[in-house]
Order: structure tokens, then sequence, then C-alpha cells
């Protein structure tokens, strides 16, 4: 607490019956500390150090606590007391406590102003960090330690490695606190490495507590890797201990699983069973931890598509809908009972994971009905989760309950009940005949004329709706021109025009609506309706000419001569030049009418947001959570810690492979492979950009262009010519293998290449049946919600031991894109000959992929 | 979890007292902007959790990361007449920062015995000492009140008393919520069984969502280290809670006395692993009073005090109700000091009420009438008429009409009024669940016979009916 100036805000605040600048410390009664509070000027400093001076005279305990009191009074404050410091420093010496812990927070409150004097007190600490009593050798130790001043460090060195080996569970608990501030004090000399080992030594201190803060300390001393290493012997031996820890010992352990990678099947589910209980303590951090903790051991335990795993073994989906199955109950407890604040922050993990796994919460829908007296930010959390929870059975009662809120005096819940509303039909989540009955009720929000945010709400879903579910137009239509009439928000408007526009051919009245809106042109503000409104009309133009000529024709001027938007004067020009200069009417007609605003799928492009969902996951029950923002982007780089699973030889890394390169354009997530990101490899500018193999120049000139064999329709191998690379049929390699031999090449060896796609292939097992006729094998493989991923091998047929070539292909959905990164393994040491392999072995690829290729 | 600093401060962000444990963010100005945050974001817009760039901004939480990485992140709590604080400038995690926060404050009001301002005043030099306590270098340490006691005291003059002076072993040994050598001269335990009935029924008088939160709550003056069993009616422990571990589906055997409990929560003192075994509660209780466990259940209760309303309200000159009540429990049982509260429009006057029992008054300032009922028998119905007059001109009139045609409402204008009923209620010797105390074994090597006092309780939770 940095001193401030003047006089703090506090004593404002004080009873106005208080006696204002009292005698200090004067009535001596222990009882009332209001007078600590009252009225003080600069003249009372002085005053306070004239009593510190007869402190050490001073015999009655309880006058000698108070001035103390007064002094911290004083600072609390933000009065600068730090001119006491010298007096402060004389009263160290005493043997009593209550005075000690004063004089020891005084010091750490100005030792870093006023480092020379704080010198000075370094004995005394350190002295009083060798005395009998345990308390205060911690105390002693928390408080040298915690001056922050880098030339303190050689002092205190000694009396915390001491305090290590020191009997009592609380000064050693305490010193291991005491090494993470000394490393944050002075990092480039903090001696990491013997301090680690003392840590992870100290993991087995029978003491929890003491534990706790070895496991707290190695994961910040360590967070350039990732937090404190972890093998299977330190994990488990935790993990036996768990019962013993307290309960917020519980959660350094909890914490460090999710970034184990369990050794076996049978393991990840051990590790699940013990944790089981922790789900039971009323510690509401632990039980979301242990949640974290579950769906990471799924991840890396479940089965994937084309892993060589058990036929019977549960797939990483089926285990991650077990384990939400499993959690729902205490955390729908959490969400009930739990206080505002946690609630809050709750709702925002279950938006998470129903994300994850939808459905799991259906069930409980009614927990998430809105309270009259909740604050209006869970209201708003609960009403957009709603929407989520819809399906057959439950979206009747959650239609009917939206609609109680959709006129509520808060402006905003009203619009976000409405859009739940619309989000239910859009997604089809309700069953037969829900979109038609929410489409109807909608349209009677159209006629809410009293609240205008409503109707204009209502509008915008269903020019939505309309798009995905073009037929419900005959249930919208009707109303659209009355709508058009009184609904005042600009983006209501414009969506009732845009839907005039759209439909209008059905729609006896359009023209004329839109005549009115023409007509009034000139009071239009908003460039969104006047843009709609030209659309529409183009558009109208073309289904019923006779009665939309004038009007066009009117709309045209107006438009093309209105500058206050760049874009909108462009748009009436195009359209005017088009219709001008088109001899064919239907070419325009074409043009402009091209259905392109239907929808096929069930989401809005800008909705679409799979991707950073699944970068979230890995920093589930964090602040990325809440914000739904991942933390590269609002954490400053120094502080944010990598997340890495570990250890790197455990034999279920091609899972964690998959898991944890979720998202290529991730450059924290470090692979398993080496120190480099998968991320950075793949954005590095490709080395070699598609080299045509050498022999296809030669061909050409020949003026065999088209005939070059390899460039050729897939053919069996073994045909290929001579100069293509040819693969050994019957190989296999095991996961570890794979691994070992991927991480025993350098990155920079490896070779990246990209190349466009004219189409993405629709599932991994037509790529790797492609590839597996040209004898590329494939290790594991993966769909993520944009991309493909292969982890392949092949072993070159040569007689004089071929190698291996190490392949990771990653397949962009869209826009199409093809990037093989490829590490040769063993084989030909010649760097050319080499090269030259790798780019035959490219078109062999390149030839076996040829459909989706150009 | 990381916190850089810990900070309360009075509702209009003054700070009264702060502690910054890392040193890596400057405090004073992050107090200024938590101020700041309190006093200008309006009230709708505030969120337990709010970020604030590196240049000062507070932003929304859709806009986070949008104005570049750095700043804080500010996490708080209310209580009283203050808030507690949290900063942070790391990925922390937000849960377990809001569960140290209530736990400092309830460790707080176990010391003293309300947490306010005043409070924090008068004690600001134990605050500190228990803020330094309960979080080193910003990582939580020990949080229990009962072992803090042991060394941090208002007393506090171990030392100068005499050398051995003992050190906090407890708050590093095996049973770390209970110190050695407890002595009382009675040894009791008290035992309340409480549950909370939480409902939501809708204006056509469907109930909506009902659920019970129920909690064993302990007081336990017991002289050394006692080991207790606690049986419940052994149906509900056993069909509870489902065995497999995969809870979710239970729902099958409604037919007996079974009761499908989602989800137990217990106190850590409680042997989790015995309990997953064979179902048996055993534990080495804290001293003093704690939550041994709780509980919720999602059934369909019938509502325990069951309110109609009929609402006739004449535009520009009076407004009518006609309250029905009934009591939907077993007639030996009663209702106690049940107050059944129903808002009315905010510009009625001249009240006038007919009630067959209990009291009513019109409380202004809340815009509400309270019937109040010292005693209500189970298997009753009373009947209640309120009468107001309305001023001629509405204050809504001159808005215009906003019928609200969807909102389900018919007549009133102003929606602010359309606030649910609400009871209370409390119902002693009465589980709505049908949970019960079998026995509670106390077990103690100095053999000494312990008296265990059980009672039960169920009031009103989150209590709502909606009006038409």
């Amino acid at each position: 607490m940095p001193p401030s100036g003047g006089p703090g805000p506090i004593h404002q605040n004080a009873p106005p019956g208080s006696m204002p600048g009292g005698p200090p410390g004067g009535g001596g009664s222990s009882g009332r500390d209001d007078s600590y509070f009252t009225e003080s000027r600069k003249g009372e400093v002085n005053e306070l150090r004239q009593l510190l001076r007869t402190f050490g005279t001073e015999r009655d305990k309880q006058r000698k606590r108070e001035i103390m009191k007064k002094v911290i009074a004083y600072m609390t404050l933000g009065i600068d007391v730090s001119r006491l410091f010298t007096e402060m420093m004389l009263a160290i010496e005493t043997r009593d406590l209550v005075i000690k812990k004063m004089v020891y927070l005084f010091l750490c409150n100005y030792a870093e102003t006023h480092p020379d004097l704080a010198q000075m007190c370094t004995n005394t600490l350190v002295k009083d960090s060798g005395n009998e009593d345990p308390m205060v050798r911690g105390l002693a130790l928390r408080a040298l330690c915690s001056l922050r001043l880098p030339q303190m460090i050689e002092y205190t060195s000694e009396p915390l490695r001491r305090s290590l080996q020191d009997g009592h569970a609380y000064v050693r608990k305490t010193g291991v606190m005491g090494i993470l501030k000394m490393y944050h004090l002075n990092k480039e000399d903090f001696d990491k490495a013997a301090f680690n080992d003392i840590l992870y030594d100290m993991l087995r201190d029978p003491d929890s507590s003491v534990v706790t803060n070895c496991i707290l300390v190695l994961n910040e001393i360590m967070a350039d890797s990732g937090g404190m290493a972890l093998n299977r012997a330190v994990m488990l031996h935790l993990l036996n201990r768990i019962h013993e820890f307290s309960e917020f010992g519980i959660l350094s352990v909890l914490d460090l699983v999710p970034r184990y990678i369990p050794a076996n099947d049978e393991e990840g589910f051990q590790i699940m069973n013990l944790l089981d209980p922790v789900l039971r303590t009323a510690n509401s951090g632990a039980v979301v931890a242990t949640i974290r903790a579950f769906l990471s051991i799924a991840d890396a335990i479940g089965k994937r598509p084309g892993d060589a795993r058990d036929a019977d073994s549960p797939t990483v989906d089926d285990l991650k809908r077990q384990v939400c199955v499993r959690i729902k109950a205490p955390l729908v407890t959490l969400i009930a009972s739990g206080s505002n604040e946690l609630t809050y922050v709750l709702l925002k993990y279950a938006d998470q994971l129903i994300d994850l796994c939808p459905g799991i919460f259906d069930d409980e829908y009614r927990q998430f009905y809105v309270r009259y007296s909740e604050p209006t930010h869970i209201k708003h959390s609960k009403v957009r989760l709603l929407a989520k929870l819809a399906n057959p059975e439950t979206a009747p009662d959650i239609v009917a309950e939206l609609g109680e809120l959709v006129a509520d005096i808060d402006e905003t819940m009203g619009r976000l009940a409405v859009r739940s509303m619309g989000s239910i039909a859009l997604h089809d989540s309700g069953g037969q005949g829900a979109v038609e009955s929410i489409a109807r009720r909608l349209v009677e929000m159209l006629d809410l004329q009293g609240i205008p945010h409503v109707s204009s709400e209502a509008a915008t879903a269903l020019a939505g709706l309309v798009r995905r579910h073009p037929g419900i137009i005959t249930v919208v239509s009707a109303p659209l021109p009355r709508a058009l009439r009184y609904i005042t928000e600009p983006n209501g408007k414009a969506n009732v025009i845009f839907l005039l526009g759209e439909y209008g051919e059905s729609i006896a009245e359009a023209p004329y609506a839109l005549e009115r809106v023409i007509d009034s042109y000139d009071n239009i503000t908003d460039d969104g309706i006047k843009t709609a409104l030209l659309a529409a009309t183009v558009k109208l133009f073309f289904q019923r000419p006779p009665e939309m000529q004038r009007m066009l024709g009117r709309l045209m001027k107006k438009a093309t001569e209105d500058v206050s938007s760049q874009d909108l004067h462009d748009r009436a020009l195009f359209y005017y030049r088009l219709l001008r200069s088109s001899p064919d009417p239907n070419v325009a007609k074409s043009i402009t009418t091209s259905k392109s605003m239907s929808m096929t799928t069930d989401q809005f492009a800008e909705e679409d947001d799979s991707e950073l969902r699944a970068a979230l996951m890995n920093e589930f029950n964090t602040l990325c959570t809440v914000y739904r923002c991942k933390a590269e982007n609002f954490i400053e780089e120094e502080n944010i810690v990598k997340f890495v699973k570990m250890p790197k030889d455990h034999p279920l890394p091609r899972e964690a492979i998959v898991a944890t390169v979720a998202d290529p354009g991730i450059n924290t997530i470090v692979d398993q492979f080496g120190d480099t990101t998968i991320g950075n490899t793949l954005a590095a500018p490709p080395s070699i950009v598609c080299a045509p193999p050498a022999p296809v120049g030669e061909v050409d000139l020949l003026g065999f262009g088209d005939d070059v064999p390899i460039l050729s329709a897939p053919q069996p191998p073994g045909t290929n010519s001579l100069q293509s690379l040819s693969l050994k049929s019957n190989v296999s390699i095991t996961g570890e293998e794979y691994q070992s031999k991927w991480s025993a090449v350098s990155d920079a060896e490896a070779v990246v290449i990209s190349t466009p796609m004219r189409s993405g292939p629709t599932s991994t097992d037509a790529v790797e049946g492609a590839l597996g006729a040209f004898n590329v094998m494939t290790m594991a493989s993966g769909e993520l919600p944009a991309e493909f991923k292969f982890f392949l091998y092949g072993v070159e047929e040569d007689y004089f031991g071929g190698g291996y070539f190490l392949i990771q292909a990653v397949l962009m959905k869209a826009p199409s894109s093809l990037t093989l990164t490829i590490k040769p393994c063993g084989g030909d040491v010649d760097p050319i000959k080499r090269k030259e392999k790798i780019d035959q072995l490219v078109e062999l690829i390149k030839s076996a992929l040829g459909e989706y290729l150009h | 979890m990381v916190a850089s600093a810990i900070f309360i401060t009075d509702l209009t962000g003054k700070p009264l007292i702060s502690r910054n444990y890392r040193g890596d963010i400057p405090l004073t100005s992050a107090i200024d902007r938590f101020a700041s945050y309190l006093n200008e974001v309006e009230d709708e817009m505030k969120k337990p959790v709010f970020h604030v760039d590196s240049g000062g901004e507070v932003l929304n939480v859709e806009d986070v990361g949008c104005t570049g990485a750095g700043g804080e992140t500010f996490v708080y709590v209310q209580h009283s007449n203050l808030y507690l604080c949290g900063v942070t400038c790391k990925n922390s995690n937000i849960v377990l920062m809001l569960t140290y926060l209530y736990q400092l404050t309830s460790l707080f009001q176990d010391y003293f015995t309300t947490l306010n301002e005043e409070s924090i005043r008068d004690n600001f030099v134990i605050i500190y000492e228990l803020l330094d306590e309960t979080m080193d270098h910003g990582l939580p340490q020990s949080l229990d009140s009962t072992i803090l006691r042991q060394f941090i005291t208002q007393e506090g003059n171990r030392m100068a008393d005499d050398s051995k002076s003992k050190p906090p072993v407890a708050l590093t040994n095996a049973v770390s919520w209970r110190a050695e050598g407890i002595k009382h001269k009675k040894n009791e335990i008290f035992l309340d069984v409480v549950e909370k009935l939480n409902l939501l029924v809708a204006a056509n008088g469907t109930v909506l969502h009902s659920e019970i939160n129920g909690a064993v709550k302990m007081k336990s003056f017991l002289s050394g280290m006692p080991e207790l069993k606690l049986g419940l009616n052994d149906k509900l422990v056993f069909e509870a809670a489902g065995r497999g571990g995969s809870g979710g589906g239970a729902s099958s055997s409604r037919a007996g006395k079974s009761v499908e409990l989602e989800d137990i929560k217990f106190h850590q003192c409680v042997r989790l692993a015995r309990f997953e075994n064979d179902r048996t509660i055993s534990f080495i209780p804290p001293d003093g009073e704690f939550d041994l466990m709780t509980y919720r259940l999602d059934t369909h209760v019938k509502p325990l005090i069951w309110v109609e309303a009929v609402v006739e309200p004449h535009r520009g000159s009076r407004i009518e109700y006609m309250i029905k009540t009934r009591s939907q429990f077993k007639s030996r049982s009663v209702a106690n000091n049940v107050e059944i509260i129903i808002p009315v429009p905010p510009d009625v006057d001249s009240p006038s009420f007919k009630s067959s029992v209990g009291n009513v008054t019109y409380l202004p300032d809340k815009d509400c009438v309270v019937w109040t009922i010292k005693q209500f028998h189970g298997g009753r119905e009373y009947l209640m008429r309120a009468h107001f007059g309305l001023p001629s001109i509405s204050r809504e009139e001159a808005d215009g009409g906003s019928n609200s045609k969807g909102g389900g409402g018919g007549g009133g204008t102003d929606m602010s009024w359309k606030k649910p009923i609400g009871v209370k209620f409390e119902i002693p010797y009465f589980t709505v669940s049908g949970i019960q105390v079998r026995y509670l074994k106390i077990i103690e090597r100095s053999g000494y016979q312990a008296l265990p006092w059980v009672r039960y309780i169920t009031a009103n939770g989150d209590y709502q009916l909606r009006m038409a």
C-alpha cells in the first residue's frame, strides 16, 4: 500500500460523534478503536513519534499495543507514517507477538520506499527466524521474504535454507513460499536447479500444507515450461495422498491432473475413481477443478477414430458424455445454491459444457428459469442458456417461459428472450411443429406496438428464420406490410423490408408498403434501412415490374443523389448501371434475385466459433471461460502459463497430439515432439513450394508434358516410373516409435509444403484409403471443426535400408488447402537425394489425393 | 489461483483495508479503478467479474481481448455494506477466487460476529493478521476458523506469558480442522436438519420448478477427539446418490419412501471414501458450528403453502385483491410466522383490509402488502380481501398503453408491480424430503457420555408465485 500524502478517505466516514483528534492512545480502552480513524493532521504523526520514543520505557503492555495500533491505523488510512521507521524498528525487539506482527507489517509496507532503513532491521529478522517459537520463526521468515528488496537476497538465503529443514511444518511451508518470493525478486540469479531439487524432494514432506505450497511454487517457477514437471511417480504419489490435503490444498493437486497424461486407460479410470469423492466436497473450487480434471482424462484415454484400440473401449465423445452426466448434479447444485457471484461464473461454465456435450442439461431446464429476485446479469445468462436447452420435450415449456419474459421491463431481457426463441426455431431443436408455433408467436410480437424493441427483435428473428425455413413465409407474410408502419427501430425495419423484397411476390400489398417508405425517404436517417430498401425494391421490381417501375425510378434518383453513405451511393449506382446497360433483363434479374440468402446450415457463419471453443476447453475453469476469449488476448504474455501435457514419454501421446494441437492457430500450445509449436511450423513460410521433380523438365522438353506418369491418375504402386518413390507395403510401427522418430528429427529438417485444394474430403477414411493404396500408412487421424489432421508414415522400398518418412498432413476445410510437414528419418544421407525423395513423396501423395486437388 | 491483492471497500469504493500480496500491480490505482467501476457503471451492467485493460478502461465481457493484452481482472463479492475484492493479472481460477472471498467473509463473521464497515475498523489489526495467514504471496493457505483461532486471537499474548509457547500444531496436523486437547464441561452436540423449499409457480398455477435444499447443521461441544457416526433413514441414504457413480438417471423408484437426492456434499471432515464404500457417514467433527452435509432434491413437491390471487383493477378509481391461501401439509404440523407478501402498484392509497385470520399491513416503501399469520395449521384455508384507491391519472398513463398482449398479463399497464408473490414460513418438526436421523454415535477414548440433540425444520427458500 503505497503511502499517499494527505489524510486518507476513511476518516471522513467516521461517526461525527467520535472525538476529533483525541489524545493519541489516550483512554487506553482496547475495545473502542473508533478513535484511530478520527480526524488526523500532519502534526499527529509527530505526536506519534513522541509516543513511540516513550515506547521503550513504557511498562504497560496494553498501552504499548495501543501506540502500535495507532501507527498501523494511520497506515491503513493511507497516511504516510514512514517517517516513524526508525522508531518502529526499535520496537521490533519485543516479546509481545501482537506488537511484533504489527511491526513486521509496518516493515513490509514501507521497506520498498525506505530500502536503507529496512536493511538495518535485517539482523533482527534473521535472528527472529532462529527463535525457539516456530510461530515467530515463521512470521520472521515471511516478513524477511516479503520485504521485496533485491539487496536482501544474500541475507535471506541462509535462513531460508535453514527453514526448509525446520522441525515445524508451519516454518517449512512459509519457507517454501519464501523461495517463490526470492524467485520473483531476482529471476536471473535464482538458482533454479538447486531449489527445484529441494522442492521436488519436499513433495514427500509428511505435512500436506508444505506439499501444497511446493506444488504452487514449482508451478510458478517453472511456468515457462508449463508448470511443475510431472511424471507418473509424482502424480500417483500426490493422488494417493489427496485425502490428507486441506480444502484448498486439494486444489493444487487437482490443477495438476489436467496436464497429466495417464500411462494407460486403466490408470485414467483409476484416477477418475479416486477423484470422484471430491465432487462431494463443499468447496466449489474443488468441485469445478475435478470437472476439468475428468474432462481432460476423458480426452486422453478415449478412443479416437483410426486408432488401434480395442473396439469396445469407449470413444472420447462417449467418455466425455459420461463425465458430463456424472458432474451434472454437483454443478447444478452449485448453480442453485451458490451465491450470485458464483452462479454468474458457473452459468458460463455450464454454457461451455453444453457446447462440449449438447443436451446434458436439457432435463434440468427448470433450474435455469429466471427468478424475479436475481441480479440482471444472471437473468440474462439464463435466458441465453435456455435456448440451448431446447429439445422436442422441453421446447414448449421453454418457449412459454421465454414468452413471459418478452414483455419484461428490462429491455435487454425482452430482446434476449426474443432472440432465444428465434434461436430455438433456427436450430430446429424444438421438434415437430415448433418452428411454426414459434414463428406464430414472433408474428404476434410484430404487432406489439407499445414495445418497439420487441417487435423489432421479432422482425430480426423472423428474417433469420425465413432464410433457414423458407416454408414458414406463409405464416409470416400477412402482417409484414402492417408491421412496416409501426416498427421504429432501424434494425427491425430493415429486416421487414428485406422480407418484403425477398418474398414480395406472394404478398399483395408489398409494393405499396415499400412505396410508403420510399416516399418518406428523406426522413430516413439510418443507412441500413436505405440499403435494405434499395435491394428490396430492385428485387421486387423483377417480380412485379408494372407496380414497381415508377417507384424504383424515384428511389434510384434519391439514392444516387444521397451522399450520406458511400456504400449506399455506390450500390445505387451499381443497380442503376446494371439495369441500364444490361442487354438482356434476365441477366440483371439473375444477378439480383439469386436466392443466395437461404441458409443450409443451422448457424450463421459469424456464430461459428467451434475453433475458439476447442481452444477454450484447454483453459476451462479460468478467466478464459468467463470472457470467452483466449488467454493471450487479454493476459500479458509474461503472465501466461502455457498448457503443456506431461509426461512426454507416456504411451498415449497419439491421442494427445490431436488433443493439444486442436487449433493450428494457437502458437502457445507446445506440441508433444519438441519445443517448437506446430502452429509455428505451419505458419512458417513453406521452404519448398511444390517444387516439381527434376525429371519433369526433361520430359517436357521432349514434348510429353501431359504424359508424365507420376502426374497422371492414381496407379497402383510398383508400376510407377523409376523416378518415383516406392514405399514398402507391409510396414507398421507403434505410436511410441512414431513419436520418438518424430522428435529425433529436428524441426529444421522438416519440409513444409502447402497447396490449395479444389474440394475437401468428407471423411478421414476416404483420405486414408487413397493414401493406403500407395502404401502411405496412417498412424492417427482426426476430424476437427475446421480441418482434418493426419499423422502418416511410409517406409522407402530400398534394399540398402530404406528410411522412414513421417508426415503430418493438415487438410483445411474452408478454404480447402493441404499442408504437409515431412520429416525424413534414416535412409539417404545425401541431402540432395533426400530432398529429391521428399519431392517424389509429395508428388506421390498429391497423385493419391488427385481427386481433391486441382 | 493467483491473487495479486485483496482489498475491502465500502459501498462507494473507498478502501478500508488492503493487502498487496505480490506487488505486481499498482494497488492504489487498482482500488481507484474499482471505485470508478462501482460509481460509473450502471447497476444493471455490473458483473462480479470484470476486466480493466492496460489503458484503464473497464471492458464489457464481450469486448475483453479487443484492446490488447494486459490489465487486471477484478472479482468481488458484496457483504452488508462492504465489498471484498480480489485483483489478478493472470489467467486465474475464478471459482477459486470467489470461494476464497466467500470463506474469508465467513471467517471474519466468525471472528467479529457481524461483518460490516464498523467491525472492519474495530478489528483492523486482526484482519491484517488473518489476511496474512489465509493467503501467502497470493496463494490461499488455511481458512479454517477453528484452527486460526488457535493462534490468532484478540489477546494474542501467548509469547509474553510463557516461553514454551505452543506452536499452531493444528494448522498442520492430519486432522486439520480440529485441535487436540479441546475440553468442554458438558459434552453435547446439536444437530439441525434444515430444509429450504424453492418454488416457482407460473401465473396459471402450474408448478414450474420446485426443489429442496437441505442441510444438516451441527453445533459440537465435545471434548477430545470424538469419532462420530451418523445414521439416516437408510432408504434415503442407500437409494440416494446413485451408487453407480453415474448418478443422473436413478429416477425410477418413487414408489416407496425413497427420495432421490440429486447431490450430496459433505464437510471436509467426513470420510468420503467410507461413504462411497458402505454409505456410512463417519467423521471427527470440528469444534463449534459447521454444516455437516448439504443436499439437493429435485422432486415435485406439493407447494406447502398455496396462494391464489384475484386482482380486479378499476382504472382510475380503485384496485381490489382477493387472496386465498391454503396449507397443504398434515394437520399435525404448524407453520409459524407465515408472511405472504403481495406486491401492489406504487401509486395506491387508502388501503383497507378484511381477513379471517392474522394481520395485514401495507408497506408503501416496498410497494407491497404483507399478510402475517402467526400460526398456520395444516389443511386450513384462509381468505383476505384488500381494497385500495387509485389516483385518477395513473403514473404510466402519459406513456400510452402498453397493453401487454404477449406478456400474458391482462389489465395492468405498468409491469414493475407485477412482481411475484412471496411467502415466508417455518415448519418445525417436519422435513419435506422425509429425511430422518436414526442415530448419532459418539465414541471417544475417555468414554464420556455425550448428548445428541436433533431438531427438524422446513422453511421457505426462494418461494415465488407469479401473479396473473
